[in-house]
């Protein structure tokens, strides 16, 4: 891997949010700073899927915005193939969307109630300035590729006479009409049922394939990214605590709080493990400052060199598989 | 025993589009000490089942027919409607959907707690933050934190508020509605060890309304499984995971992704979508997107009644064994429709 060049390049990324809780706070001045995402670098390759895992409040929509350009980042830069995406002008920031799309998470907010389906998915279509001629063949493309089956039958119709499943087609299709080289997928399923979600990742995996995009998934829930994802990174507190194959996250987790994770995931067993979990307390405040690492006042294995020193995001084995902890 | 015992209960909205049919002839038994899981896709009416017992619901929902006992007592006869009052939040206490946004934000929590205890249960006011002390401490958050307001509350911690209030009147049996839906995975396993705590050192039996078939792994003994207004089937979770009787069970089982499996297993949907209940279909409501429907299945199969055994409202009930070996292949359930 070391000689391919990365499609997504993440160096020192930050991004901090001065926020005012109280009165106080706003005049005096003086406010607290939540790191959202802390000192965060990777590196994706072309046509990698790699899935961000993590409690809420963690930072995960934050990089996902960040990468999107959406935001700008505190310190830091993001490169996609090669450029900073942060000094695009103008017609750059054009040629990014055309490579760059998002997957939104709530089907029901992302569309546009006044539109049709139709004009739904030419929208990005007319906003890129893609030749009118290639409109209908790359609509009948992605209606294929999304299985919203029969073009006739959904065009002309408003999202609320969709299902929910249906509509989360639709965001696919949108965001993968213009054939981008890259997709955020911000928790595309959490709003969905069951039954549904399988079609919609089965959706997801199958364009995958085709257009042979990359992508970052986006999840609090580890089963899902197993399904999707190659690889998978854990952030706790804006900062990633653990990185490699999906597989070897799963099976073998090396940082304390992947270890909580992986075993607090549900499982549709009736003979699971109902061992206390190996964490303590809750999410702590994203406002503290930390000098050791993040993790050590819930860690079961917190010894006093954690709350001291910050652990590296180190390689532990043969395996690809990093993580950020003094004792492994 | 039955401590609370559900006969034919019929659940309508009537709006200005007709009559939707939530809750379509449902029973169901709820024994002391029990854990009952009522799992569902959202719009099958499991959330309606849960309020219509305890009165809570939509004020277009109407009650059509139907028996809920209380320990032998109709709480829903309206002769015994000052019995009903009383059994309501003290005997049978309710979780609401997102409880955590069910507290008032402009309220400290300790007022909350007085409001229900003073209020509902004829504490006073010293008496009434005593038992909030105890309440806290049971839940296991710092009992300092009386004086905050919601806000200042992470969302696992307002669920523990809402548990907290749900016991402060020793009621005998908790209906929870989606408690851990909107939680991280964490804190959805301390909340379930919650309820199992306090299930234990309170003898509570509990209703856990969910559409995770995983919570209902971790935590129920028993579970029912609801589609388009109708349990559908009925019986030990463990008999109901590992044999499933009705193919709307079977097809959630592939559905559900699971992250002990191997890679290669393929997450299969179920086509479709679940019917409308304003019209739903004559017959068996999940016959469109049953892979194994027959002409059988215009008529409606026999209904769940009140059963310890593991039963399913199936015409093929009886061939189980051999569907779920077809349920098992993900192409029985892709060429279907």
């Amino acid at each position: 891997m070391a000689n391919l060049k990365p499609i997504l390049e993440l160096k020192n990324v930050s991004k901090f949010y001065d926020i005012s809780r109280n009165v106080k706070e706003y005049f005096t001045g003086i406010k607290p700073i939540v790191k959202a995402v802390d000192n965060i670098s990777f590196k994706i390759f072309s046509g990698e899927t790699v899935g961000i895992l993590g409690e809420s409040g963690c930072g995960k929509t934050t990089l996902g915005k960040l990468i999107l350009n959406l935001l700008q980042p505190s310190k830091g830069s993001i490169y996609f193939l090669s450029n900073d995406i942060n000094n695009y002008k103008g017609e750059q920031i054009k040629e990014f969307k055309k490579n760059v799309q998002l997957i939104f998470q709530n089907p029901y907010d992302a569309l546009n109630p006044r539109f049709t389906i139709k004009n739904i998915l030419l929208e990005p279509l007319k906003s890129l300035d893609f030749p009118i001629d290639q409109h209908q063949s790359l609509l009948e493309n992605v209606m294929n590729l999304v299985k919203l089956g029969n073009l006739d039958e959904y065009l002309d119709k408003y999202p609320h006479e969709l299902s929910g499943g249906q509509l989360q087609r639709v965001v696919l299709a949108r965001a993968l009409i213009i054939n981008p080289l890259f997709v955020v997928a911000d928790e595309p399923v959490s709003m969905l049922d069951v039954s549904v979600r399988a079609g919609i990742l089965n959706a997801f995996n199958e364009a995958k394939k085709k257009i042979n995009f990359s992508a970052i998934y986006i999840s609090h829930d580890l089963a899902l990214v197993k399904y999707v994802c190659e690889r998978t990174i854990v952030m706790y507190l804006g900062t990633i605590v653990e990185d490699g194959s999906t597989d070897e996250v799963v099976r073998n987790p090396l940082h304390p709080y992947t270890k909580a994770l992986v075993s607090a995931v549900p499982i549709p067993h009736v003979n699971q493990s109902h061992e206390p979990l190996p964490i303590k307390g809750h999410v702590p405040d994203a406002t503290a400052n930390y000098i050791g690492c993040k993790f050590a006042e819930r860690c079961p294995m917190a010894q006093t060199i954690c709350f001291e020193k910050n652990p590296d995001l180190e390689l532990k084995n043969h395996n690809d598989h990093f993580a950020a902890c003094h004792f492994i | 025993m039955n401590l609370l015992s559900i006969h034919n209960l019929s659940v309508h909205y009537i709006g200005s589009q007709g009559t939707t049919k939530a809750v379509d002839d449902v029973s169901l038994n709820l024994k002391e000490g029990e854990l009952l899981g009522i799992v569902g896709e959202s719009g099958c009416g499991k959330t309606t089942l849960a309020r219509s017992i305890t009165g809570v619901i939509a004020p277009s929902a109407k009650i059509i027919s139907g028996e809920i006992f209380f320990q032998n007592t109709d709480i829903l006869n309206p002769t015994n409607s000052t019995i009903a009052h009383n059994v309501k939040w003290k005997k049978i206490s309710f979780i609401p959907q997102s409880a955590m946004n069910s507290l008032d934000p402009v309220y400290k929590i300790r007022n909350q707690m007085r409001e229900i205890l003073m209020v509902r249960g004829g504490f006073n006011k010293k008496q009434a933050d005593e038992k909030s002390n105890y309440l806290f401490d049971l839940v296991g958050i710092d009992v300092k934190r009386l004086r905050d307001y919601p806000h200042q509350f992470s969302g696992g911690m307002k669920q523990r508020v809402a548990i907290a209030m749900a016991i402060a009147l020793d009621p005998k049996i908790i209906i929870a509605d989606e408690p851990v839906t909107a939680l991280d995975v964490i804190v959805q396993r301390q909340i379930l060890d919650l309820f199992d705590k306090l299930k234990k050192s309170l003898n509570l039996s509990i209703i856990l309304v969910t559409h995770d078939i995983s919570v209902i792994a971790y935590s129920c003994q028993k579970v029912a499984v609801m589609y388009a207004g109708e349990i559908i089937e009925m019986g030990s979770v463990k008999s109901v995971l590992e044999k499933p009787l009705h193919p709307y069970t079977m097809g959630l089982n592939n559905a559900f992704p699971d992250l002990l499996s191997k890679k290669s297993d393929y997450l299969v949907p179920i086509e479709g979508s679940p019917p409308n209940l304003l019209n739903p279909p004559i017959g068996c409501r999940f016959k469109m997107r049953c892979p194994f429907s027959q002409d059988q299945c215009n008529n409606k199969p026999e209904k769940i009644n009140n059963s310890d055994r593991h039963v399913a409202s199936c015409w093929r009930e009886s061939e189980s064994d051999q569907l779920r070996i077809r349920a098992n292949e993900p192409s029985t359930w892709i060429n279907n429709g």
